[in-house]
């Protein structure tokens, strides 16, 4: 089975939309199945378009009937709705996938144990992707995951979701600093050294704080605190107006391994004088990994004279 | 106004290479898009570029021009958009609405009988007679002269995508079992949630999302059925470094290479090479063996041994343009040692510059950390020692292997044992000025890195 398939089409799930949320009572007429239609479809925006896919045959699955075009059903047995529903599962490649994920120890410690047991007897009889023995990552560190921590990534998911300000030691290579009414903003994942970091935002001094959180201690969510913090505004704040600006060498493979290693930043790109540039917007509090991102590259780029980060990158280049 | 035609009837194998493209490079004009793909035409780049236009949000694709020149390109912000927006690729492929509408009736009569099973009509004898009943009932069925065969083709796929089960005793069709239905809603969210999580940087993110996806309607579906108030949504809470989403073009292709090794079957390869500006495709039967792939870079590659079974290749993923799995085996065993060899280093093409891999030794790299006053210059003793530990603290977390040892507050040394010494030349680089490779006789690394430093100094006009 292919995974472009067409019951991952957006026909089929909209179709199937469309019969449950009649039966679920979300809309009696054909304005208000419009409107329905509008709400639940993520891929077409216009206007014109959903009257189109309404008016299709496909689609009369209703009859609609007098002047306030009311809907009513073609297929119809008896009175009780619920019956009627189009059931929602799960694709056998969806399956496989939960089963694979449940053979790594951070999937299973997220869900807990009574979920991940009651998830091994549901999928007995699937097979699993066998990610563990088909894909080798060549920067992959030779760690483990640290479960330990699990308990304090649900504690502070809690926090974030109610949105309430939290305190903790945070233990680093110079000593201990104790963070206090601090906002989680997104917990951040590095998976090639396993590595869990929090960025938080401190609305006192306006400063974003990336801890690591195996260095973390004493965490307590400020309960009576449910002033949340808009954080994600406050973040993009902390974008840098002068982007990262660099000349690409086309030596080898330079010219891929440049775009992809910047692939998930806010990047333009331009051809100029028979070379390609790329211009990278990234976060103060990410100075330092696009610092060493830019020096992993060796030649492979050279900044531009009014690049950001270019006094220091000369600088290096000069003492070497 | 987008058309309803064109948006429905591409599908993945048509924009899969502009998408790469326009996610990878982005493009400065139809010249240069027609240099990585040479069978793009003015109109017909014109025509893809419309139909990107109307599936992806402004806020992704970019295609505003600048200085009179149109750029074209997929860009975001991984703190803006966490959400694989490619994912709506795999969601245009065209089919019939007709059968859409089969499909779902289908199941709503199956899940009617499952509900009802005490209650049916006994004339009406099995579920098949029932949905024929069904087809003759209602005026969009109206004259198909073929029912039956409608519907069991259309049972045969609902079989497949697992929504179906049959059993062939009884000939009996059912919904197959729901799991979920077994969940508690706070046993659905933590399922999310954990999904959520692995979307991110697992192969076949594809199903992460769909998986996702799936819950989210049934949890919506279950709120309204049983009247369950308060489901907390799950909130997007994980990010990742180094997310590449072009990944998940890749993931039909992987999908049947995994099935491939599990089933210890071959494969049949179409693959695009770009030789000086021509575009040649080649068929190759291979054995796959694993994929391997890097977070940094995250490009993915088919680890595979060619007919002959004597020749290692690896195929890089993204330009394969067809593959399928034939029915010829193979013993994993006779691969072992290759296998062993990745184990040893994961740059195969390295490995296999050297005479004799299998009995090659590891060779030990070492680098001087020196936090000194001539590199650290301005900065106090205290601040240079506080230095050296933040640096010794970033190693400590992203070295792959090897130990650190302390020379002096001002100075460690970080050594490691390899396969291949030039795979670990990015890493030294990006430790610079302060970490430095040590000469030795087994290697030439710092010859080589020392030269991407003078490279560079004429590139700033330092020399």
């Amino acid at each position: 089975m292919e995974l472009f398939n067409k019951f991952k089409n957006n026909d089929f799930t909209n179709i199937r939309q469309l019969i449950n949320g009649y039966y679920l009572g979300k809309y009696t007429t054909l304005d208000e199945m419009k409107e329905y239609f509008q709400e639940i479809n993520n891929f077409v925006k216009d206007d014109d378009l959903i009257s189109k896919l309404l008016d299709d045959k496909a689609i009369t699955i209703f009859k609609i009937e007098d002047t306030h075009e009311t809907v009513s059903p073609i297929l119809d047995y008896s009175s009780n709705y619920n019956e009627y529903l189009s059931p929602i599962l799960l694709t056998i490649t969806e399956k496989e996938y939960i089963k694979t994920l449940l053979e790594q120890p951070l999937f299973r410690a997220l869900l807990g144990d009574t979920l991940s047991n009651k998830l091994d007897k549901s999928l007995q009889d699937i097979n699993s992707l066998n990610f563990k023995d088909i894909f080798v990552y060549r920067d992959s560190l030779n760690r483990n995951d640290n479960l330990e921590i699990i308990d304090n990534i649900k504690l502070l998911t809690k926090s974030m979701i109610k949105k309430q300000s939290i305190d903790f030691v945070n233990t680093t290579a110079n000593g201990k600093y104790i963070s206090k009414d601090v906002h989680m903003y997104r917990f951040l994942y590095t998976p090639a050294n396993k590595l869990w970091q929090i960025i938080t935002y401190n609305k006192e001094d306006k400063r974003v704080i990336l801890c690591t959180i195996s260095k973390i201690s004493d965490i307590k969510i400020n309960e009576n605190n449910t002033k949340g913090l808009e954080t994600h505004e406050l973040i993009e704040k902390k974008k840098v107006k002068r982007p990262l600006k660099m000349k690409i060498n086309e030596i080898f493979n330079s010219l891929e391994r440049v775009f992809l290693a910047f692939s998930d930043y806010e990047v333009e790109t331009y051809y100029k004088n028979n070379n390609h540039f790329i211009e990278v917007y990234y976060y103060e509090f990410e100075e330092r990994k696009v610092l060493r991102d830019v020096l992993a590259l060796g030649d492979a780029v050279v900044l531009e004279k009014d690049s950001a980060l270019y006094d220091e990158i000369y600088s290096i280049v000069s003492i070497m | 106004m987008a058309k309803t035609h064109t948006l429905t009837k591409k599908n993945l194998k048509d924009i899969k290479p502009l998408l790469l493209i326009m996610y990878i490079y982005g493009c400065y004009s139809q010249k240069d898009i027609e240099s990585k793909i040479p069978e793009m035409t003015i109109k017909k780049y014109e025509k893809e570029l419309t139909i990107l236009k109307s599936i992806f949000e402004r806020d992704v694709f970019n295609n505003e021009s600048v200085k009179n020149k149109k750029r074209p390109k997929f860009s975001y912000d991984r703190y803006d958009n966490i959400a694989n927006f490619l994912i709506k690729a795999y969601k245009i492929k065209n089919y019939t609405h007709d059968n859409m509408r089969i499909y779902n009736d289908i199941l709503r009569i199956l899940y009617f009988i499952d509900k009802n099973i005490k209650d049916i009509d006994l004339k009406i004898n099995s579920p098949i007679d029932l949905l024929a009943d069904t087809f003759d009932k209602d005026i969009f069925y109206n004259g198909d002269a073929n029912k039956y065969l409608t519907i069991k083709n259309c049972l045969k796929e609902l079989i497949d995508i697992g929504f179906v089960s049959y059993n062939e005793q009884n000939e009996k069709y059912s919904i197959t079992y729901n799991f979920l239905d077994d969940l508690e809603k706070e046993e659905i969210n933590s399922l999310m949630q954990g999904l959520y999580f692995f979307r991110g940087f697992s192969p076949l993110s594809s199903q992460s999302i769909f998986a996702i996806e799936t819950l989210k309607e049934y949890s919506n579906f279950k709120k309204d059925y049983e009247n369950i108030e308060d489901y907390v949504d799950v909130e997007d809470v994980y990010l990742f470094k180094d997310n590449h989403f072009n990944n998940i073009l890749n993931d039909n292709d992987i999908y049947i290479i995994i099935q491939a090794i599990n089933q210890n079957k071959m494969l049949e390869v179409e693959y695009i090479h770009n030789i000086k500006n021509e575009t040649i495709i080649t068929i190759n039967k291979c054995i796959p063996l694993k994929i391997f792939t890097d977070y940094k870079y995250g490009r993915q590659y088919l680890l595979c041994f060619n007919e002959d079974k004597k020749t290692p290749t690896n195929i890089f993923i993204n330009k394969i343009n067809n593959i399928k799995i034939i029915n010829t085996s193979f013993k994993k065993e006779d691969y072992s040692s290759t296998i062993e060899l990745l184990n040893k280093s994961y740059s195969l093409n390295q490995l296999y510059d050297l005479k004799d891999p299998l009995k090659a030794e590891p060779i030990l790299i070492e680098v001087i950390f020196d936090f000194n006053e001539n590199v650290c210059k301005n900065l106090e003793l205290n601040e240079r020692v506080k230095l050296c530990e933040n640096t010794k603290y970033t190693v400590e977390l992203t070295k792959r292997q090897g130990k650190i040892e302390d020379i002096s507050p001002t100075q460690f040394k970080y050594s490691i044992e390899i396969l291949s010494p030039t795979e670990i030349i990015p890493y030294i680089r990006s430790f610079a000025p302060y970490g430095n490779v040590v000469e030795s006789e087994y290697h030439n690394l710092k010859i080589k890195i020392d030269e991407d430093w003078s490279n560079l100094k004429k590139a700033y006009g330092i020399i």
